[in-house]
């Protein structure tokens, strides 16, 4: 029975270690909501920060900010990233050409923020600064597509995989074009997931910091252009805790940003399985 | 029957890359009648089937050589329009492969992509096509349903409506049964004998009793070789070969 | 090879319908000796023996029935089982013709005399009897040159016959018996009739095997 005392025993470390990641999450969780929530209400959410970023203002300016670079990066990545996946997958065979491709994307998906960062630096803000207008928006949203990039390439790329040969062999054999076959059949089966890919891409843009802090310029007015400097929420975090005495705003965009990411991610999740349903006739 | 031909196959090769998978095939398709082919697993029938609707070229790496005169062109030339060939040329599988839409979008699917856009039209056409596959009764009130909630057997003849749709001349069937109940089955091959009044019917089967059942004429391949053709009484009452005698016997394969 | 169990039974289908032929070509030879010897005995146990043709005859029926159903047997097999089935009803008539040829037998004046055409009274005998067992081994062996032969024999069989009858008809006419006699000559005729028809169906098993073997229907009459 030694074997059984040790799978109890292996069971229960499992258990417990699947208890402390939910610990951990909720330990983060509730320390920033508990010492965000508070500080939330009308006035916070619409109002502009103080010049010094003094406690008590708002971060309007900034939720505007986040929504447009992120906004900017998914109006580059989605194109590219899907066009991209269709194009790897409907119309390559497996190549050499083909691995490359991939293999570039999973490079690029590791390369540190900071380094993202530094290439938009240098590249949207430096030199293509009559075009972007230097520290903006728009060098922001161009550094942070290179962010989504390659993880909604990747699961775009596996949700056409996913698509049952059967459906496109079906379709090809009615007589449809390669590419009406991709748009009527394929794209509507796989767009779940491409859309599930295209939120996570977008989740890791909200949340990203350090792209942003050497692209985004900090500026705390509300922008009236893609090429003013803007003030992201991430961006207001790392500020206040590095520039100012009273930190108790950060909790609250924190608080604000963490709710933002769970309500995207749940009304994402119900959105999809909805949809899958319905394709699946359930 | 008419005694016409509708597809005569000459000389056809096919290699997927060293791998020979079809080897010197000679046949003359019957017209408005069932042409069964028998055999082993992996002895060539399927991919037979694939080449006369080029949906062969799909895989990686294949080759083929030889004509196959339908309609007085060959379909096997490079210059072939394949998109408008398998208008004329279509297939069913053998695992149903209904899309994830309505029923009334599966069979207005090929009308659709073919340019008919007239509501009055696709109608009637979609009920012209489910009548002709036998399902019209079964699905008339609910064609607005997802095809997936339909039984496996419903989604096959749903399949077929969606072929009949586009209107074509040959029906290539790739053991469209094997998947299906007994019961299913055998609407599947009292379809058959309905629809080969109007429509060539290639069908790939492993099950020699349906082959027998079915089909006016029968072709048995081996290893990527069509050993024996006629009709079918004469290959299952008298085969002239051995390798068929052996094979329909069961002493074999 | 596959398929071990059919095979097995389709040689006890074949081991069956050969038993059933060789009692059929038995009673064939008995009632001739018989005839020649005015063996009354035998022509009896001949009569009694047609049971067991009769039973062969219900027992292969079934085995064909049951291996049509549970076997699906095509190409030779199938032609096989369709010749058994066929052929054993052949055979079982011939039983019953030599039950014929038997019954008259015992009713005929002891010792049988054969007041004409003797030599070629024995002739047509020989040949018949000679026939079945031809037809049975062709059967048997699946040889197709032997069944082709049968036509032919069957021609001389028949011309055989006819000059039998003449020759019987024409001495009854002529009044050269007596009423004994004439009634034994009646059931003569009877005999070579009957022996004429066992003939026909030892031709009906060649056509048979004919097909069993070559597939195609040939009548060779």
């Amino acid at each position: 029975m030694a074997a059984k005392r040790r799978e109890t025993a292996a069971i229960g470390l499992l258990w417990g270690a699947g208890i402390a990641t939910l610990v951990i999450l909720i330990v983060i969780l509730a320390y920033i909501l508990v010492n965000g929530l508070p500080l939330i209400n009308w006035h916070f959410l619409t109002t502009n920060p103080g010049i010094r970023g003094e406690a008590g203002t708002g971060i309007y300016s900034t939720i505007v900010a986040t929504i447009a670079v992120t906004g900017v990066a998914l109006l580059v990545a989605a194109p590219l990233s899907v066009g991209g996946a269709i194009y790897l997958n409907e119309y390559t065979k497996e190549t050499l050409l083909r691995k490359i491709i991939r293999q570039a994307a999973e490079v690029l998906a590791g390369i540190p923020s900071i380094i993202i960062g530094l290439f938009g630096f240098l590249f949207f803000v430096i030199y293509l600064r009559a075009y972007t207008g230097g520290w903006s928006v728009l060098s922001g949203g161009l550094a942070l597509a290179f962010m989504v990039l390659p993880i909604s390439l990747r699961i775009s790329e596996e949700s056409l995989k996913a698509v049952p040969a059967e459906l496109r062999e079906g379709s090809l054999g009615l007589g449809a074009t390669k590419w009406q076959s991709i748009t009527t059949v394929i794209l509507p089966t796989a767009l779940p997931g491409i859309i599930t890919g295209l939120i996570l891409g977008a989740g890791r843009a909200i949340g990203e910091t350090a792209a942003i802090l050497l692209t985004a310029g900090g500026a705390l007015g509300v922008i009236h252009s893609l090429q003013d400097p803007c003030c992201p929420m991430t961006l207001y975090i790392y500020n206040i805790l590095t520039e100012y005495n009273d930190t108790r705003d950060a909790y609250g965009t924190a608080a604000v940003l963490i709710i933002a990411i769970l309500a995207i991610t749940f009304v994402t999740d119900y959105l999809m399985n909805r949809y899958t349903k319905k394709l699946k006739g359930l | 029957m008419s005694g016409e031909i509708e597809i005569s196959i000459k000389n056809l090769n096919l290699w997927f890359g060293n791998f020979q998978a079809l080897k010197n095939i000679n046949i003359d398709i019957p017209k408005n009648a069932v042409t069964a082919l028998i055999g082993p697993s992996g002895c060539g029938k399927s991919t037979f089937i694939k080449t006369l609707d080029r949906m062969n070229d799909l895989v990686d790496n294949v080759k083929f050589s030889g004509e196959a005169i339908y309609k007085g062109r060959n379909i096997l030339d490079s210059g072939t329009d394949v998109v408008e060939l398998r208008k004329e040329i279509g297939m069913v599988f053998q695992k149903p492969n209904p899309f994830p839409k309505s029923i009334f979008d599966n069979v207005a699917y090929g009308p659709r992509v073919h340019g008919i856009r007239d509501k009055k039209t696709l109608h009637e056409i979609a009920e012209r096509s489910l009548k002709g596959a036998a399902i019209w009764d079964e699905v008339k009130d609910r064609l607005g349903e997802s095809a997936l909630r339909l039984s496996g057997g419903q989604q096959q003849r749903l399949c077929i409506a969606r072929l009949l749709a586009v209107e074509p001349d040959v029906l290539l069937m790739d053991e469209p049964a094997s998947a299906l109940d007994p019961i299913a089955t055998s609407k599947i091959e009292d379809l058959l004998h309905d629809l080969k009044k109007d429509y060539t019917i290639i069908i790939v089967t492993h099950n020699m009793q349906q082959a027998a059942r079915v089909s006016s004429h029968t072709a048995f391949f081996w290893l990527g070789e069509m050993v024996e053709y006629g009709p079918t009484i004469d290959l299952f009452e008298r085969p002239q070969n051995k390798k068929t005698e052996d094979y329909v016997t069961g002493k074999f394969g | 090879m596959a398929r071990k169990r059919f095979v097995r039974k389709l040689n006890e289908l074949r081991s069956d319908v050969i038993e059933m032929g060789a009692a059929a070509t038995q009673s064939v030879k008995d009632v001739l000796t018989a005839l020649e010897t005015s063996d009354t005995a035998l022509a009896e146990r001949v009569i009694a023996n047609d049971d067991i043709i009769d039973n062969f005859d219900r027992k292969i029926e079934s085995q064909c029935v049951r291996l049509l159903a549970l076997e699906q047997p095509m190409a030779k097999d199938l032609r096989i089982i369709a010749t058994s089935f066929k052929m054993i009803t052949d055979l079982e008539r011939i039983g019953d013709w030599t039950v014929d040829i038997a019954e008259e037998i015992i009713n005929m004046e002891k010792p049988i005399h054969i007041p004409v055409s003797a030599s070629k009274f024995n002739e047509l005998v020989a040949d018949v009897k000679s026939m079945v067992v031809d037809s049975i081994q062709a059967y048997e062996q699946g040889n197709v040159q032997q069944a082709h032969a049968f036509e032919e024999r069957d021609d001389r069989i028949d011309h055989l016959y006819k000059q039998i009858v003449d020759s019987m008809v024409n001495a009854l006419a002529q009044g050269k018996c007596s009423t004994e006699t004439v009634a034994d000559v009646t059931s003569l005729l009877y005999i070579i009739r009957y022996l004429e028809r066992i003939a026909d169906h030892a031709v009906d098993i060649g056509n048979r095997v004919c097909y069993m073997e070559e597939g195609e229907r040939r009548y060779l009459k």
